[in-house]
């Protein structure tokens, strides 16, 4: 029998929040978890509740966690320094 | 395409948009819709994020930074480090000085691209295949394993505490940024090239054993700053023994300012021989009759099964 040991995430602080997660919407699927390319995620030790974003510096901003979502409860928040300027043509 | 120089004085002015709306409304929807929207990984933090913010491509123009539309611009000094001109030195079977090492893609001298990857990477295929047909099975090196294991496992450490002083990568990373930059910048010399590699040599010596990873992310990320190390002290290994100054390869050495002199038409290997670099001249035409070798070496049947 292995012992339950009880872990405790402490999220990597960060200049920016790269992910936000709905936790209304979220069903705790871990899609999210298993697509990202930069491993940004721990599962939920709770069975239906939104994955912990724990590594938001290593966001590569790309998105599919957003794009495998099944029920749209994640934004990705672009770095403020990447936001740019458009004007209407007239 | 024009210069920007070009562009202004035939009465352009900065900035530059990109007037999506005034295209046929087939090609805007083939640049915004498929290409930034299917493309890559740009549709959710370009065409999602700028059209949740309101821009609408038939209607808005977008705005162009600097001075023209390309994905990256460089410094001189950056160039030399970017594709052409640097790479692995390779035999005919994209095989390196290391037996049974092969390389492809961007590591090889005169990287371009993907169509560049994909070829090389299936002829490097091919030929390793062909290579491990030809091999017996060898004995697991026990001692390297450990040497590796050793050599990952001296960075890590538990969460921090009041111990934990070393530093972390990011600063570790901008130390070997700053050394390039005061260094190995565009103006070369022996006094400034011996001086960053001595002050590489001081990271690696004092600062490297120290380095923290409270977690795999981090762990990587030693690993990777320590290759870039090495890549730093290449790159100053290179230019010190390049004693020239070239057009070409928009290399300056303040001691050595006689541009391209024919002797030093060159290509420039460094090579760990017994744990010192060692560095040697190359005739440009090393590799021989290039459309006689690609036929001895590219058979179809190469790296195949009968």
């Amino acid at each position: 029998m292995s012992r339950a040991r009880t872990c405790r995430v402490i999220p990597e602080n960060t200049s920016h929040r790269p992910v936000i997660i709905d936790a209304g919407l979220c069903t705790g699927c871990n899609r999210c978890v298993e697509v990202c390319p930069a491993d940004l995620f721990l599962p939920n030790q709770a069975k239906g509740k939104p994955p912990h974003v724990v590594f938001g510096s290593e966001c590569w901003y790309e998105g599919s966690c957003v794009t495998a979502c099944p029920v749209e409860a994640i934004r990705l928040v672009p770095p403020l320094v990447n936001r740019v300027h458009w004007k209407p043509r007239f | 395409m024009l210069g920007v120089e070009e562009l202004l004085q035939r009465g352009y002015k900065l900035p530059f948009y990109a007037d999506l709306g005034a295209m046929p409304e087939i090609e805007r929807r083939v640049i915004w819709g498929m290409m930034v929207g299917e493309e890559g990984k740009t549709r959710v933090p370009i065409l999602q994020a700028y059209e949740r913010d309101g821009f609408d491509p038939k209607c808005d123009l977008l705005q162009s930074y600097g001075d023209g539309w390309k994905s990256g611009s460089f410094l001189p000094q950056e160039r030399q480090l970017f594709g052409v001109p640097g790479g692995v030195l390779n035999d005919w079977r994209l095989m390196t000085n290391i037996d049974g090492l092969f390389a492809a893609g961007d590591i090889l001298f005169a990287g371009n691209c993907v169509g560049h990857a994909a070829a090389t990477g299936g002829y490097a295929a091919r030929h390793a295949a062909d290579y491990a047909a030809g091999i017996k099975e060898t004995k697991t090196d026990l001692r390297q394993i450990r040497e590796e294991i050793g050599r990952i496992r001296s960075f890590r450490q538990e969460y921090p505490g009041p111990d934990c002083s070393g530093p972390d990568w990011k600063e570790f990373n901008a130390a070997i940024c700053r050394i390039m930059q005061n260094y190995c910048g565009a103006l070369k010399s022996e006094e400034l090239l011996s001086t960053g590699l001595e002050q590489l040599a001081e990271l690696r010596r004092h600062d490297l054993p120290n380095l923290k990873a409270h977690n795999p992310h981090e762990l990587v990320r030693c690993l990777e700053v320590e290759n870039i190390l090495t890549n730093a002290e290449l790159v100053i290994l290179a230019c010190r023994a390049r004693r020239a100054s070239s057009r070409e390869l928009q290399f300056q050495r303040l001691d050595f300012p006689e541009i391209d002199p024919p002797e030093w038409n060159k290509f420039l290997v460094i090579e760990n021989r017994g744990g010192k670099a060692q560095s040697t001249l190359l005739p440009l035409d090393f590799a021989g009759d290039l459309a006689e070798n690609y036929d001895r070496y590219n058979p179809p049947s190469l790296g195949r099964k009968e």
